[in-house]
């Protein structure tokens, strides 16, 4: 910063965004369009991602794919690269809940949310470090899992077990791609605000809410709180941060 | 230009480049034993933000509070965020140590940041104005390493005191620590004397060596409203060594 540059700016990167369509995935997108970075954005929901894309203001390409479709992905992704250039980042986002207690639990759900939540991790990872994709500087993948990753809440057992086996892709990832300098981080999000949380909570009432509010120190989260830390993890400012799960959770896990 | 923030230990090393850079947006209160060397830093921060110096030792822990309170109601200002970035480090195994080094540990690390952080929260003295905190602790915190007994224990103890402190002042002031990996400064510099030393922590940091700007960037973004929703966190910035057990 004293020589002029802004180590916090993503102007001139390329930067893949997974679950954009909505929530945090999209409020990351716009924020790191208004930081300066082109954007290759992947969701299921097309009208969701259409409406991302249209407010981006750099060039944002768009995806839509199924991310546990691994046969199809690289292809997907290499296409759109070839259009907007080799990739510098990478914030994987998409993610899904499960609230099941463990007399409903089955095999076929777990390996489900295991699949979307954590393997699509990996396989995005494998796509991303490829020569063919990753520019080969200021490398930076981002994962998103939860503080259910790190504290415990019954009728979380699929998602918990995805989000704290993210902890483990994250940490063994930094050492592996780091001679190719690629570094890997994670962000473990209290509660935010987005209509995955009302999708989950909707079974319960106001009083749930108030609940789960007050488990934050500092109140729920807005979706952009996590993207500013993200946008953060993406820039040369957290070019010594690797293989580090940061919290950004209003204070819940320092109770 | 007229939130100030209070950084200790700004007279050298990662305070210094604290210092330095966030002078960019904030008027400084950089504190420091040494006037000549504060001047200097002084000389090298932005010069459209206001540089007031607070000299003092933070080991006469005795005279931590007055000197604070008798320093901001003189300059008449109000202290928005605190960066605690005095640190004391002696490497000595465990039969080498001693109450004096063990007091001078404690009072430089974690006595000074409980005082500091108590005069500043004190709306008496200091109004309503504080928002943040970051101590800068080390990624020691968390790990085991031979003859680093006092100087770890000095650190996870001021991690302890920051979840506490971030859960006890929400949701007006955030609290945070930055724990860095092995930064050359002159507090390390004993580390760095050997040059087989050199090379071997090179190859267990798997990003490679860091920087006193790598830190201040956390440091920066920690204070920035872009963290609000992060308090009572350990921010490690080590180039993963502390997760490498590889090297």
């Amino acid at each position: 910063m004293n020589s002029g540059i802004n180590p916090y700016s993503l102007s001139g990167k390329k930067i893949l965004v997974t679950g954009a369509a909505s929530g945090i995935g999209r409020s990351t997108s716009w924020v790191l369009s208004k930081l300066g970075a082109d954007l290759l954005l992947i969701d299921l929901n097309e009208t969701g991602l259409n409406e991302t894309i249209s407010k981006c203001i750099t060039k944002a390409i768009g995806i839509v794919v199924d991310l546990t479709d691994t046969t199809t992905l690289k292809e997907k992704i290499s296409i759109a690269v070839k259009e907007l250039g080799s990739l510098n980042g990478l914030a994987h986002i998409a993610g899904k809940p499960s609230m099941v207690p463990l007399k409903a639990i089955t095999q076929k759900s777990c390996i489900d949310i295991f699949n979307i939540n954590t393997y699509s991790a990996i396989e995005l990872s494998k796509i991303f470090s490829n020569r063919t994709i990753f520019s080969g500087e200021s490398g930076s993948i981002v994962f998103i899992s939860s503080v259910y990753g790190l504290v415990g809440s019954a009728a979380n057992i699929a998602y918990a077990a995805s989000k704290a086996a993210l902890h483990g892709v994250t940490k063994s990832l930094a050492i592996e791609l780091a001679p190719k300098k690629i570094r890997v981080n994670c962000i473990a999000p209290g509660f935010v605000e987005t209509n995955m949380l009302e999708k989950s909570s909707s079974l319960f009432n106001e009083e749930y809410k108030n609940n789960i509010s007050k488990l934050h120190p500092l109140g729920l989260g807005q979706p952009e709180d996590i993207s500013y830390s993200i946008a953060f993890l993406l820039s040369d400012a957290a070019k010594w941060i690797t293989g580090s799960i940061m919290s950004v959770d209003g204070g819940f896990t320092a109770q | 230009m007229e939130k100030y923030v209070l950084i200790t230990g700004a007279s050298s090393g990662i305070g210094r480049e604290i210092s330095v850079q966030i002078s960019q947006q904030y008027n400084l209160i950089i504190h420091g034993r040494d006037r000549q060397k504060l001047e200097s830093v002084k000389q090298d921060c932005n010069h459209q933000s206001v540089v007031v110096i607070w000299q003092n030792d933070l080991n006469d822990v005795e005279n931590i509070e007055i000197s604070l309170k008798e320093f901001i109601k003189t300059n008449k200002i109000s202290v928005s965020a605190f960066v605690h970035s005095a640190g004391y480090m002696k490497m000595l195994p465990l039969k080498a140590t001693n109450l004096k080094i063990l007091n001078e540990t404690m009072n430089i690390n974690l006595y000074s940041a409980i005082l500091i952080s108590k005069v500043l929260a004190n709306k008496v003295v200091n109004g309503s104005d504080l928002s943040g905190i970051v101590f800068i602790s080390s990624n020691i915190s968390n790990f085991g390493s031979k003859a680093f007994s006092a100087y770890a224990a000095s650190k996870s103890a001021l991690d302890g005191f920051m979840r506490c402190l971030a859960v006890e002042l929400a949701p007006n002031v955030r609290v945070n620590s930055v724990l860095p990996g092995g930064v050359r400064t002159a507090m390390t510099e004993a580390i760095y004397e050997n040059p087989q030393v050199i090379e071997r922590m090179k190859s267990q940091y798997p990003l490679g060596l860091g920087e006193t700007s790598d830190i201040a960037n956390a440091v920066s973004f920690l204070l920035s409203d872009q963290s609000r929703w992060v308090t009572g966190q350990q921010i490690t910035v080590d180039g993963g060594r502390t997760i490498n057990i590889t090297g």
